[in-house]
């Protein structure tokens, strides 16, 4: 049996070259550049996950606002922050914590919306993260010391902060801010890994004599929102980073800022070195519902139609996925993930949206999904082993009033109120799906009562994991959704699992801590959600030790 | 008789608005986005309705906001016929009974003349990127605090504001030979803190004891730093600190 165990230690420790999939670390926070979240670790598969029990857990004592974090792993060192900016190094076998960086906040600071964090970059012997007061710091990856820390821009000024993790590409580290509900023109920035100082700015909104400014009516550029509030994806070989661009703002009130609204709602290629942009495409032209381009950038290599095509998989917030081209951009396939889905009713060959169903100014809209999206920004997995796509989503309504606003710098600026709504004729619910990623083909699905909020995960084992609102961590078969395995963690799910490795033992870790933005809305739909418990917790799981 | 019945209709139409005011305020202020929620029935931030508030609480709450939490206070975003009127609407949509004695008590800070304005504008623009003040200067609780606080400085004169050029602002060179202006802002016996001004986003770096050493005669000027501002501009930027300084 050990033996065995030695075999696919080995073997599972070395995933060829330029894939998706991670080994026995977790690099970035998609797993590696490619954003799969697929580990190539099968010690824990479908015939033993039943086995599997806690081999460690790290209470992070940070809970306001949950645990949204994905955890990196890198040499057996796990890489942890919390909802404040604090930064955790953990044995990844033991749990022992080696060090801890405090992020102090200025006395007395006002959040935007809450405190939250998605996690952190590592390279260059240096640990990278964003803060709530806008701020990128780095600080040494042996000693948790602080190292350098610039600001952004003034978060009181733009209303706007850092929630996502950055990603390091070459000798940079790449990070988005929020702002998109704000007044307030964004962009996605470079740091010098080594000084902090800025290497380069990508205004996501064109600024006067720049080409796409003309996409916008008067000054609406000045405070038109453009987030990039989730962290991107990188290809080596063609040397371009691809980032999300979210909503304009006002959100939902469109008559100030006539014109297509570039480069909002588009997934952005940018050269690395440079910043300079090698193409866009723009999935929601003129967005009036806040259906961000926010998400992950999924970069698939996959045969359609018979023709080889490098491709990037993208879904918005409005439940409709995107793939294109990512050499060029061209548009390859679209489908919805939901159900209810009443503001386009589809793309044609083109990509372009089709029957727009826009608030009306002054009136109330049903419009699905609701705000919080078809599906919220936690992440979808794709394993090569099943060719198959695993995302949640959610189906849910809302009644928009669309209104006139003027924009106040920094503030918010929504252009209008919603109110969550069940659909017509059904509760509310949400589902985890296996679906074609080309043609959204399903495979499988599990429906689910409350909206699932926490990314998955899926393994060589052949096991597709993730959590829910309720506190319940589970795995499923990858190729029939049968549920093979659930434990209760204490507090609802809202981050990302991941699978590593140290010493040939695969562990499963997931954070555990209820919180955000959308699990504070769906009590306004399940009254009952106020009762669901906060935390901040990490349960790492494996397989027991032979002769232990 | 018939004065009584006018009075009456006016003070009923002035209430109206009023209530008017409140929700139109609180749906774009309050309601928004992952905040309180559509009629204050919770989004991120808490469910409002059924709480019974006290009147002078949701004075204190609105007008001053939460230290360390999501709740920003109002005073200067909003305007004092706003924030008495989103404040009576939130009473009323807890369930509380408004206070006579506190009842449009809520006053905004005082206006800002219209050269102050322009100069808050510019010290802030976002359109030039780095090269704006708040940069490197923070006044009124926005901005970096990089350099000196202006709002003591004494001759505010746009010649003067140019030819800035601190004493403190050293040029700083690494163990590695690397040059680049440097403003020291602490030192302890084993590590160094301070600003890396090589670009205009200033980079607050630490440096172990002896990873760098420090020489006068940096290529730094302040002159650089405002060169986006025209002296008009920066008159107008003089007009707003004096003011701030003021009052």
């Amino acid at each position: 049996m050990k033996r065995v165990f030695g075999l696919l230690a080995a073997a599972l420790t070395c995933p060829a070259a330029d894939t998706g999939a991670t080994g026995a670390d977790w690099q970035h926070y998609g797993g590696t550049y490619r954003s799969w979240r697929y580990s190539s670790l099968n010690q824990i598969n479908t015939s033993n996950v039943r086995k599997i029990t806690p081999a460690w857990a790290f209470q992070t004592g940070d809970y306001d606002g949950g645990l949204q974090v994905t955890p990196l792993v890198i040499d057996g060192i796990m890489y942890l922050s919390t909802s404040r900016n604090h930064i955790y190094a953990l044995d990844a076998a033991t749990g022992r914590e080696l060090w801890k960086y405090t992020y102090n906040l200025p006395k007395g600071y006002t959040v935007f919306y809450g405190p939250w964090n998605r996690g952190v970059a590592v390279g260059h012997g240096r640990v990278y993260i964003g803060t709530l007061d806008n701020y990128v710091v780095a600080v040494d990856q042996k000693t948790g010391k602080e190292i350098w820390k610039t600001n952004v821009e003034d978060a009181q000024q733009c209303g706007c902060d850092i929630t996502g993790a950055p990603l390091v590409v070459k000798d940079k580290v790449v990070v988005g801010t929020t702002g998109g509900d704000s007044a307030h023109r964004g962009y996605i920035v470079a740091f010098d890994a080594r000084t902090g100082r800025q290497a380069w700015k990508f205004w996501t909104i064109p600024g006067p004599g720049e080409k796409g400014n003309e996409t916008w009516s008067g000054d609406s550029w000045k405070y038109g929102g453009g987030s990039s509030w989730m962290t991107g994806s990188y290809d080596e070989a063609l040397n371009l980073i691809y980032w999300s661009v979210g909503n304009p703002a006002a959100d939902f009130y469109g008559g100030s800022r006539k014109g297509d609204n570039l480069y909002t709602d588009s997934v952005v290629a940018l050269e690395a070195d440079s910043g300079k942009l090698k193409w866009h495409f723009q999935q929601v032209p003129h967005d009036v519902w806040d259906f961000d381009t926010a998400y992950e950038n999924i970069l698939l290599d996959l045969d359609v139609k018979g023709r080889a095509r490098k491709l990037l998989l993208n879904v918005n917030k409005g439940g409709y996925v995107f793939v294109n081209d990512r050499a060029t951009g061209e548009f390859v396939s679209g489908y919805p993930i939901v159900k209810h889905i009443n503001w386009i009713t589809g793309t044609d060959a083109k990509g372009n949206l089709v029957g727009r169903n826009e608030p009306k100014v002054g009136e109330t809209t049903f419009i699905c999904p609701a705000i919080g999206g078809g599906r919220s920004w936690n992440q979808a997995a794709y394993s090569p082993r099943t060719g198959l796509l695993y995302t949640t989503a959610i189906e849910w309504c809302q009644d928009v009033k669309s209104m006139p606003e003027d924009p106040v710098e920094g503030k918010v600026f929504f252009g209008g109120t919603f109110e969550p709504k069940h659909p017509r004729g059904e509760n509310a619910y949400s589902h985890l799906d296996a679906v074609d990623p080309v043609t959204g083909k399903n495979k499988w699905t599990v429906k689910y009562k409350y909206p699932m909020l926490a990314s998955v995960l899926a393994t060589a084992g052949d096991l597709v994991l993730t959590g829910d609102p309720e506190g319940f961590f589970f795995a499923l078969d990858a190729r029939s959704g049968n549920k093979l395995w659930s434990f209760q963690t204490g507090s609802g799910h809202r981050g990302g699992p991941i699978a590593y490795s140290v010493k040939g033992r695969q562990y499963i870790a997931t954070p555990s801590g209820w919180g955000s933005a959308v699990a504070g809305l769906i009590a306004q739909l399940w009254p009952e959600a106020e009762r669901f418990r906060g935390g901040s917790m990490l349960w790492v799981f494996a397989l027991p030790e032979e002769g232990k | 008789m018939r004065a009584v019945w006018i009075g009456l209709i006016f003070a009923a139409t002035a209430a109206a608005q009023d209530e008017a005011l409140g929700a139109s305020v609180f749906n774009k202020s309050c309601a928004v986005g992952y905040c309180h929620g559509s009629g204050g029935t919770a989004g991120r931030a808490p469910k409002l309705t059924g709480r019974n508030f006290e009147h002078g609480y949701v004075h204190k709450v609105t007008l001053d906001g939460i230290p360390n939490t999501g709740m920003p206070g109002w005073k200067d975003r909003l305007n004092s016929q706003e924030l008495n009127a989103v404040i009576a609407w939130v009473v009323k949509a807890s369930g509380g009974v408004l206070d006579p004695k506190i009842a449009g008590a809520a006053a905004a800070g005082p206006p800002m003349p219209a050269d102050a304005k322009r100069g808050k504008d510019l010290f802030f623009d976002a359109v030039r990127g780095e090269f704006r003040c708040s940069t490197c200067h923070a006044v009124d609780g926005m901005g970096i605090a990089v350099g000196p606080n202006l709002l003591t400085a004494s001759n505010l004169d746009p010649a003067v504001i140019r030819a800035g050029k601190p004493a403190t602002v050293r040029q700083g060179r690494t163990r590695g030979g690397e040059t680049f202006a440097a403003l020291v802002v602490d030192q302890k016996p084993d590590s160094i803190v301070l600003f890396d001004l090589a670009l205009p986003l200033p980079v607050l770096r630490t440096f172990g004891k002896g990873e760098v050493t420090f020489s006068s005669g940096p290529s730094w000027r302040h002159s650089d730093a405002v060169a986006k501002y025209g002296d008009p501009e920066l008159a107008a930027i003089s007009a707003y600190l004096q003011w701030l300084a003021n009052r």
